[in-house]
């Protein structure tokens, strides 16, 4: 038992000033200066086994990025991801595959992740047998167990993705992600695309999943219900770095950050007698080639003072488990 | 009916070929007052963009309205011919759509497209029309108009470009605003200033607003009036008031259900789940195309359509509200009796 526990506290990844610059081509045709992108410009997290992080941002903070980054999808500029105590960056393309198994992502837009010619049942035996999970007589048993674990049929096996709705293909990908039995798995923006009323359908079957397998979620996701819904901690994205991270309880119930408080009261909630204060930001996201100095948030700030403006606020922590990046929180 | 603007009398549209027709939106009314916004909320294929479209008179040629009529300002415009609707639309009913990169021409600047609308519409010359470009971009809020509006789409953010739609709808000072998701692929923050820009400039106005969503939580905030479509037919229709504080059909109460709320307490729990999916438009079900569904369904439901029961301004589509739901028509027993014991797989 006690292992156990020790087991369920230990770190199951650790990312740490994790960089993703995408470099755009030239300013001008003889100068020498790039142009950069800074998508994830040093971020830094801590995941428990067992554990769901959400990442909520507006579109372009670089969460989804970060999401690709952490499986080496996107190559990371700089920075250091430690899976199990082992260090992805230095893997080789050949071991990063095999560590693929234990890491992986469902994609918002099933349909433009699944191959289009191939039947769901063909495509989910291939990757058994790639990675060779299970016995080759058993393959099709194991590919119906799981078209049943994430509930679909056994008949669904010979079906194309095209034959199916937008749930039950984001279903396809659940399975297809459960195939290799992975440790963590990064939800990007998984339920977005889905009516409300098949949305609950596949969040409880993700938190079905998590418990009987023991899973570990990155759930990205620009709805701060849903996420709220589902983590157990909440990190912050603004233009490429976590404003602030904590338990949801803490983030929801006190957030310290500013831009943190203005996404909250942007929210709007079903049936509110009476109108929060709203906090209503103005202008939109600078562009992420051109940030803007001392604190990103500054430029829409409504607390915004000279300090901000010249000096980078440290991201720190500012209560038990609770970091923000702000001079004054 | 003095500030009546817009009235949909039990509306049908329909996509036909040689072999078959296909009826999408089914048997529809409702009406929108001047200065009143109602919104039209459903999942996707619930038939409610086709609704907006055969009011603008924009349906894709092998759709027609195939039933009912639509009357604005007491004047019949679902029979109007092609040229009569063109000098309705963009001057006295205009529209938004969810993409502004895709309605927006990429190759003209922004001010071009708003003095085109302008221009068509009224007789202005083009000083006068980019003056008032400019205006309307000022009154959406986009800031230096006098540059911005030699502006290209791309150039502009998200946000900005669902102002200049705005801008480029609202140019001649139409009398009903019809918006298709206008901040469906928008950011919460960037949601909120477009929300509360229309909520400003319908005022302003006294525009009638239609705004077809799927989002309940932005119909609490902004409707009058809700209209809940389920697979082409009316469900529910009342004041948001009543709708959020007693949610009437099945659906409506689901839908209500399963949507993580911000202000819920810790969960840990499942959410509440509709079962199943919508049915397909070519195998509606007979009875209730709500019924299998339902988790209060009974025979009645399965083999006839509901009427729509009316109580005290609020509309439902739904047996249970009506005399014959506990007679021995009714069936007595629902046939998901078992269904509602045995859990619902997530």
């Amino acid at each position: 038992m006690s292992v156990k526990v020790e087991e369920s506290k230990k770190s199951l990844l650790k990312v740490e000033r994790l960089k993703k610059h995408f470099f755009m081509g030239k300013t001008k045709l003889f100068s020498k200066d790039q142009q950069v992108v800074k998508a994830l410009d040093g971020v830094s997290f801590e995941l428990k086994r067992g554990e769901t992080l959400g990442i909520v941002g507006e579109s372009g903070c670089g969460k989804s990025t970060m999401g690709r980054a952490i499986l080496r999808l996107h190559e990371p500029t700089s920075g250091e991801i430690t899976f199990e105590g082992e260090d992805l960056m230095e893997l080789s393309q050949k071991q990063l595959r095999q560590k693929r198994k234990d890491l992986q992502i469902i994609f918002q837009d099933p349909y433009g992740s699944l191959n289009q010619r191939m039947t769901v049942g063909a495509m989910l035996s291939e990757i058994v047998n790639t990675h060779k999970l299970v016995p080759k007589k058993d393959v099709d048993d194991y590919v119906y167990r799981l078209l049943e674990e994430v509930g679909l049929k056994q008949e669904h096996y010979d079906r194309f993705p095209h034959e199916f709705s937008g749930g039950q293909r984001q279903r396809v990908g659940i399975a297809r992600a459960l195939c290799v039995d992975p440790k963590l798995i990064v939800c990007d923006e998984a339920v977005s695309a889905l009516d409300v009323s098949v949305q609950s359908q596949i969040l409880n079957l993700l938190k079905r999943l998590k418990q009987e397998r023991h899973l570990t979620y990155v759930f990205i996701s620009h709805d701060l219900s849903v996420v709220k819904h589902i983590s157990d901690r909440v990190a912050v994205m603004y233009l490429g770095q976590i404003v602030e991270l904590a338990h949801k309880k803490d983030l929801f119930s006190n957030p310290r950050h500013p831009y943190t408080k203005a996404l909250l009261s942007a929210v709007p909630t079903v049936g509110q007698e009476e109108k929060r204060e709203r906090i209503i930001l103005e202008g939109d996201i600078p562009s992420p080639y051109n940030i803007p100095t001392g604190c990103r948030f500054h430029t829409r700030c409504p607390l915004a003072t000279d300090k901000c403006k010249a000096e980078e606020p440290v991201y720190r922590e500012v209560a038990d488990g609770h970091f923000s990046a702000c001079h004054y929180s | 009916m003095d500030n009546g603007l817009l009235e949909v009398n039990n509306i049908q549209v329909s996509f036909e070929n040689k072999k078959s027709k296909l009826t999408i939106v089914d048997g529809l009314s409702f009406n929108v007052n001047k200065g009143e916004t109602l919104c039209v909320v459903g999942e996707s294929g619930c038939g409610k963009s086709l609704t907006s479209l055969s009011i603008m008179g924009l349906l894709p040629k092998t759709g027609k309205i195939s039933g009912g009529q639509i009357k604005f300002k007491n004047n019949i415009i679902s029979t109007k011919s092609e040229r009569e609707m063109s000098k309705i639309r963009g001057n006295q009913i205009s529209m938004i759509f969810q993409e502004p990169m895709t309605s927006l021409n990429p190759v003209l600047t922004i001010g071009k497209q708003i003095i085109e609308t302008v221009m068509l519409h009224e007789k202005l010359n083009k000083k006068e029309a980019r003056m008032r470009a400019i205006e309307m971009l000022r009154l959406v809020g986009i800031s230096s108009p006098e540059n911005r509006v030699d502006a290209y789409p791309h150039e502009l953010s998200g946000g900005m470009r669902q102002r200049v739609m705005i801008a480029i709808a609202l140019s001649c000072n139409p009398e009903l605003l019809i918006a298709d998701e206008p901040t469906t692929a928008l950011d919460v923050t960037i949601q909120a200033q477009i929300l509360e820009l229309m909520k400003e400039l319908q005022v302003k106005m006294d525009m009638g607003i239609i705004l077809i969503t799927h989002d309940l939580a932005v119909v609490s905030e902004v409707a009058d009036r809700i209209l809940v479509m389920y697979a082409g037919k009316m469900v529910e229709y009342t004041t948001r008031e009543k709708l959020f504080a007693n949610p009437l059909h099945p659906y409506t109460q689901g839908l209500l259900n399963c949507i993580p709320k911000l202000t819920d307490e810790d969960d840990g729990e499942d959410l509440y789940v509709i079962k199943g999916s919508v049915p397909s438009p070519d195998a509606m079900p007979a009875g209730c195309r709500f019924a299998d569904r339902c988790p209060i369904a009974r025979d009645l439901c399965v083999s006839n359509p509901p009427p729509i029961v009316n109580d005290d301004g609020h509309e439902v589509a739904c047996w249970r509200y009506t005399d014959k739901w506990d007679t021995e028509e009714g069936g007595l027993k629902n046939v998901s009796e078992s269904r509602r014991i045995e859990k619902v797989p997530s």
